[in-house]
């Protein structure tokens, strides 16, 4: 022991020196890779819909000729003509098209060219045909079909690797941070839980609940034994430690309790947004977003991602009901928050899309519809090239040119192409492409242009 | 080894390389540009390419084109690209567009260097490429080669070259240098001094024209940052000399090299400085913040081709004699899923060999057991957890269930998995095969993993079908390439020390190529469900192992691992016993198992020489027997880096897993749930549910390395993957919620009649809990902390005690 204690000191003694030798590394570091500082904001809003939410019934060809040959195939889901929301698109691909009806303030959105959709985007490995597909030579993502694969890969955009970590979010999050100089949060903030698509391999995402951040149980307690027993925590954990594992666990847990506090009063010091949001889990998620974006001074940043979701699209069953319940939240909580950038003046530099399993087949199997590949998503915000879809609208047919087989769409514009253009407004350079998404070489537009 | 670390000063690297690499190198261009009048804007001439004129299909082929930039405007990355063509756009090869890295200045000559796979259906192919900006092409089309691509036939065709891609870290890759051949020394890294355990790898390129070298350099486990970098001499062996060459003088290339363009150095010469290379006069010595004037070095010497590695001494004899208490725990801690005093005692009376002996006695219990008896039948997922659960606390073969644990996290399946997640026989069943095997041998824990319908399940072997040659289906190598790059060789060459074992050119040597995936893919065929009358629709039955149906089975020979032929026509259990014999066999198994067994058990940075003894038990346990896990096991947990005092050195020990710190705290603080069922429900944010690891790489990598100060000692740390802002309060909050609402009642009496007296309270944690290794200053902090909680409390005192403790830093780094 008497050894040990002896090495313990020495070593005490020269880790010290290394400390500061260490710090002042990271601080030049940090230093050089500063972009220069323009002041500008820039936010990504990931809305994941878990379950595979089916885009067949959200966005709808409504001339009389391709609605009729939508109706006939989606059977006793296809929604009627006239309940249809108009959408005005001056130049288009020759269809006309409506939103479900119970999407008024995203038909409204969408008509004023805030709002967009891009259609039928999924994961795809490489651009894949249809005979491809059917030949069975094609690659194509590793478990399609399949709700966890499916959603992962739409956060990784690795679709055919099952060992990848990282989300685009985060890889992005990692080329940008340093543009939020030496802000102790995250860049990436999460209201929904773990996901994938904020882990990074630096950045990591920091966990927020729509009532606030993740505290050490007993923080802030009116319990005197707890603030004694806090307390001797941080002394535990302002210890000088002279093992580099202890030290990293240490500040780990510090910025931790660190991050909880700046959030806590950053949040505290906003004032409350006029703009009301409904009372449902996403409205209550989407005006935490407003909160932190609003605390975006007091928490010194100038990127942020966020990740926020809703489940239960899996509409296998009682579909008509169910989806018009989500859409109508959905609709009414995205509404709310682009009010709300709009009140922040951000509207111009706070980007949502939505994210989904995969899209459902287009046939139905009595009550509802089951897993499918590409899908429609959202994109809304200031910064949106409005008033015109985006990607290539699939034929409507069983074993048309666009189906894999039972109404499953074959992706026309890959994950990787729909996130780069998303990832490029965000700020990640063309040249830092590929490390963002590795597989961007493969496809044809790592810009659709549907952001300026 | 592939935790030699190559990043200084850089931010982890993008872990994200995919089975189609792709390298481009710039290459300046040779053309003199005078007088070339109104160019148009962008102009691209075809210079050269180059690709095999035959195939096989579904391989992977690195294949080039060089473009040169014969316009007036540079290419910009992003914007200009280059496309397959013929037609054009098509995805023939795999991909259909390669992106540039960096802008190309006009006039320059561009080289992409990519990797094409072959289709998978026999036949003739069009390989051209075509620059483009957007859709429209521009310049000279490359020359059309009409690729040749054909069926795998029996005998191993030489070209194939898709090597797997290098994980995480780096090592030094072979530079081209500007004419003829450079001449490659290799040293090897060692510790000057004592108490240190750090090693490494360098190697110096000689260029042809003997004017530079590039030097690198990867090191690992070293007790502090790195602050400087030479080459010095000329000396001889055992003797020190001057700086020659100070690295970082020089910026570190993208490939990790540091140029050395050879200058006079005092009064040696450049002659003088390439006689001592040449001699092998001269070492690379590491610089660290805690040893200065140098922590490891080594002497450059000419690389003969198989570098071997330095024997290394033995280490110190173990005292005799009865373990003392702390050392009994620390023990037991390693090697059960937490030391009581029960153990402690017990460990103290029968010493660590015996206690072992009688532990690899006693049999496994069953969780398959655990689930069959549960009260409602059938059982859920939750009953599996929960039979994990209070096994693992309460079990008396302690030892031999952590170590099923480490296997788990070795040979990963996963209630992660859509086949699996509401299958509580398949995860039971699965852990009890690695609980039974774990005092076997290695090659029957592999042979019954293999055929384990749960891991058939969880990486496709089950079902796994002979190619049909008219849909062009092949058979699926998912299990092929995990069994082993994960469960048994890994990617690259070993020595004996856990090192890389170096190519003539100091490059590691990949132990497979895609052709051995793919032979060993189709041995792998025609296995399903036991019980099946039909091989497509077989019902699950996850208590047996996998049986084979013979016509599902590939029956030509098939080309494996080591270029081993399976011959045609044999059954389908006797290919499976060549095949696993030859995996079994490869000389990477003892230390790659070894090293990842060690890391679960006692440090997350096993030193060469304790490796090298652990590995030397795996290929004999000293009565010629190979594979001998009992061996392993014992000399893992009676090494001398287990039980001396090296457990002081910086890379001693390993963070304490989240899910072993809740089974620990149970065991210590004698849990009695009322209901007999130790049962967790773990928030995701906990970062490790027992069975449910995210993928087969695990919960975190054995290779992962922390960014900052552990990445710059040359550290693995990892369960610092598991380690975030979010979850290390999330597992604070756990045991909280263990300690202070106890669904799970805990027996506090033996403790609260110490918290009258804080220090004794402490002491007595700081044995069972730590081993007796608390400090001085954590000890200060923690009796003050509990003097002034009320002395009326006792409960208080106690919870508040065990809480601090066991979230602190000096507690989850167990030593």
């Amino acid at each position: 022991m008497e050894t040990t204690r002896r090495a313990f000191i020495r070593q005490a003694a020269c880790a010290a020196l290394g400390t500061t030798g260490l710090l002042s590394t990271i601080w030049d570091l940090r230093k050089l890779s500063a972009a220069p500082l323009s002041g500008d904001y820039r936010a990504i809003v990931c809305l994941f819909l878990y379950g595979g939410n089916d885009a067949n019934n959200v966005l709808i060809p409504s001339d009389s000729t391709n609605y009729n040959v939508y109706a006939a195939a989606r059977g006793n889901l296809a929604l009627a003509r006239t309940s249809l929301l108009p959408l005005t698109i001056p130049v288009g691909d020759g269809r006309q098209y409506g939103f479900h009806p119970n999407m008024p303030e995203l038909a409204n959105l969408f008509n004023q060219g805030k709002l967009t959709m891009v259609a039928n985007v999924g994961t795809l490995v490489a651009p894949t045909t249809r005979t491809d597909y059917v030949n069975g030579t094609a690659a194509v993502p590793r478990n399609l079909f399949s709700h966890e694969d499916q959603s992962v890969q739409w956060m990784t955009s690795v679709p055919d690797r099952g060992d990848v970590r990282t989300g685009w979010g985060g890889r992005a999050a990692d080329l940008v941070a340093s543009l939020n100089g030496n802000s102790q949060v995250s860049l990436s903030l999460s209201i929904a839980g773990t996901n994938t698509f904020e882990v990074g391999n630096s950045v990591v995402p920091y966990l927020i609940s729509p009532d606030g951040s993740l505290g050490l149980r007993g923080l802030g307690s009116a319990d005197p034994n707890e603030g004694i027993r806090i307390q001797g925590f941080k002394n535990l954990l302002a210890l000088p430690h002279n093992k580099l594992f202890e030290a990293a666990y240490s500040d780990t847990m510090s910025r931790s309790i660190a991050e909880n506090e700046i959030l806590t009063s950053a949040l505290a010091g906003v004032s409350p947004l006029n703009t009301p949001f409904p009372d449902t889990d996403l409205g209550r998620q989407l005006a935490m977003i407003s909160k932190l974006i609003a605390a975006r001074g007091n928490l010194g940043m100038r990127r942020q991602i966020f990740f926020c979701a809703v489940g239960g699209y899996d509409t296998h069953g009682d579909q008509l009901a169910a989806q018009a319940g989500l859409l109508t939240e959905l609709s009414s909580a995205l509404n709310s928050f682009y009010s709300a950038t709009v009140e922040l003046g951000v509207d111009q530099s706070v980007t949502t899309f939505t994210a989904s399993d995969f899209g459902r087949t287009l046939p139905t199997n009595g009550g509802g519809s089951d897993h499918g590949w590409g899908s429609h998503q959202f994109v809304m915000g200031g910064a949106v090239r409005g008033n015109q879809l985006y990607g290539k609208f699939p034929t409507l047919a069983v074993n048309g040119p666009d189906d894999t087989e039972d109404g499953r769409w074959i992706p026309t514009t890959s994950v990787d192409e729909f996130s780069a253009t998303i990832a490029r407004w965000f700020g990640v350079s063309a040249s830092d492409m590929p490390t963002v998404f590795p597989n961007i070489g493969r496809f044809a537009n790592p810009n659709l242009g549907f952001l300026a | 080894m592939a935790h030699l670390l190559l990043q200084i000063g850089r931010v982890k690297p993008v872990k994200l390389s995919v089975w189609l690499t792709i390298v481009a190198v710039c290459c300046s261009g040779q053309t003199a540009l005078a007088k070339k009048p109104r160019l148009p804007r962008f102009a691209a001439a075809f210079v050269a390419q180059s690709a095999p004129a035959s195939m096989i299909t579904g391989q992977s082929y690195s294949v080039s084109v060089t473009m040169q930039n014969s316009g007036s405007k540079s290419w910009t990355a992003g914007k200009i690209q280059l496309a397959s063509q013929n037609p054009q756009d098509n995805s023939t090869w795999g991909l259909s567009r390669i992106n540039l890295p960096g802008n190309v200045p006009a006039g320059q000559n561009f080289t992409f260097n990519f990797t094409a796979t072959a289709p998978g259906t026999p036949g003739n192919y069009n390989f051209q490429w075509q620059m483009v900006q957007g859709n429209s092409p521009f310049g000279t089309s490359s020359t059309n080669v009409a690729v040749a691509v054909s069926s795998p036939t029996p005998t191993p065709t030489p070209t194939p070259t898709a090597t797997p891609t290098p994980t995480p870290s780096a090592t030094p890759t072979p530079t081209p240098t500007p004419a003829g051949r450079a001449t490659v020394y290799i040293a090897n890294l060692r510790s000057q001094s004592a108490g240190t355990t750090g090693s490494g790898t360098a190697v110096l390129r000689l260029a042809a024209d003997e004017l530079s070298a590039t030097v690198a350099f990867s090191y690992s486990n070293l007790s502090s940052p790195v602050t400087s970098t030479h080459v010095h001499g000329p000396a001889n062996a055992g003797q020190s000399a001057g700086i020659l060459f100070d690295l970082d003088t020089v910026p570190r290339a993208a490939d990790g090299t540091y140029l050395w363009t050879f200058v006079p150095v005092g009064t040696k010469t450049v002659a003088d400085i390439v006689a001592a290379i040449k001699g092998g006069h001269t070492y690379l010595n590491v610089h660290t913040s805690v040893n200065p004037t140098g922590e490891v070095l080594g002497f450059f010497n000419i690389s003969s081709g198989s570098q071997t590695v330095p024997i290394p001494t033995p280490p110190p004899a173990l005292p005799g004699g009865s373990p003392t208490a702390e050392d009994a725990a620390r023990f037991l801690n390693q090697c059960t899923c937490g030391a009581n005093e029960a153990l402690i005692q017990k460990v103290q009376q029968q010493g660590f060999d015996a206690f072992l002996n009688e532990q690899f006695a006693i049999p496994a219990s069953s969780n398959l057991g655990f689930i069959d008896t549960v009260a409602i039948q059938p059982p859920n997922s939750d009953d599996t957890l929960n039979g994990w659960w209070t096994i693992a606390i309460t079990a008396p073969d302690q030892v031999r269930q952590r170590i099923a644990f480490a296997l788990s996290e070795i040979l990963v399946a996963s209630f992660n998995h859509p086949a699996l997640h509401e299958e509580p026989v398949a995860m039971s069943s699965y852990i009890d095969t690695l609980a039974n095997d774990a005092f076997d041998n290695y090659r029957k824990l592999l042979e019954d993993v293999t055929l384990s319908p749960t891991m058939g399940v969880y990486l496709d072997m089950l079902g796994n079908d002979v190619a049909d040659p008219s849909s062009g289906s092949h058979p699926n190598e998912n299990y092929a390439r995990e069994i082993m790059q994960l469960f048994s060789i890994g990617l690259y060459k070993l020595n004996v020390d856990g090192s890389l074992a170096l190519d003539a050119d100091g490059a590691p040597i990949p132990t497979y190529d895609q052709g051995a995936v793919t032979g060993l893919a189709a041995v792998l065929t025609g296995w399903t469900y036991a019980g099946s009358i039909d091989f497509y629709n077989g019902s699950p039955n996850y208590r047996e192992a996998m049986v084979n149906f013979a016509e599902h089975h590939t029956t030509e020979a098939k080309t494996i691992l080591n270029g081993v032929v399976i011959p045609a026509g044999q059954a389908p259990q006797q290919d499976l016993q060549q095949a696993l014999d030859t995996i079994f066999n490869h000389p990477n198994v003892g230390p790659f198992v070894g090293r990842e067994l060690i890391q679960r058990l006692v440090t997350s940075n096993p030193s060469p020489g304790y490796l090298y003894r652990v590995a030397s038990a795996f290929d004999n346990n000293g009565q010629g027997v190979r594979g001998d896990l009992k061996a392993v096991v014992k000399a893992i947990l009676l090494d001398y880096d287990a039980r001396g005092a090296s457990k002081t050195g910086q890379g001693a020990g390993k963070l304490k897993e989240p899910s072993l710190r809740l089974t620990s705290l149970y065991r210590a603080l004698r849990a009695n749930p009322n209901h007999g069922i130790y049962s967790f429900y773990l928030e995701d944010e906990f970062g490790q549910e027992p069975l449910h690891s995210p993928t087969v790489f695990n919960f975190f990598s054995p290779d992962y390395v922390a960014p900052g100060a552990i990445a710059l000692a040359g550290l693995t740390s990892p369960e610092f993957q598991i380690t975030t802002e979010t979850t290390v309060v999330e597992q604070a909050n756990t045991v909280y919620a263990a300690l202070f609402w106890q669904d799970i009642p805990l027996d506090l009496s033996q403790e609260q009649a110490l918290a009258a007296d804080p220090a004794a309270l402490v002491d007595h944690f700081n044995y069972v809990l730590m081993n007796g290794a608390m400090s001085t200053g954590m000890r200060t902090v923690l009796i003050n902390t509990i003097g002034q909680l009320p002395p009326d409390n006792p409960e208080e005192r106690v919870l508040s005690a065990l809480w601090l403790i066991l979230n602190s830093p000096e507690y989850v780094l167990e030593k």
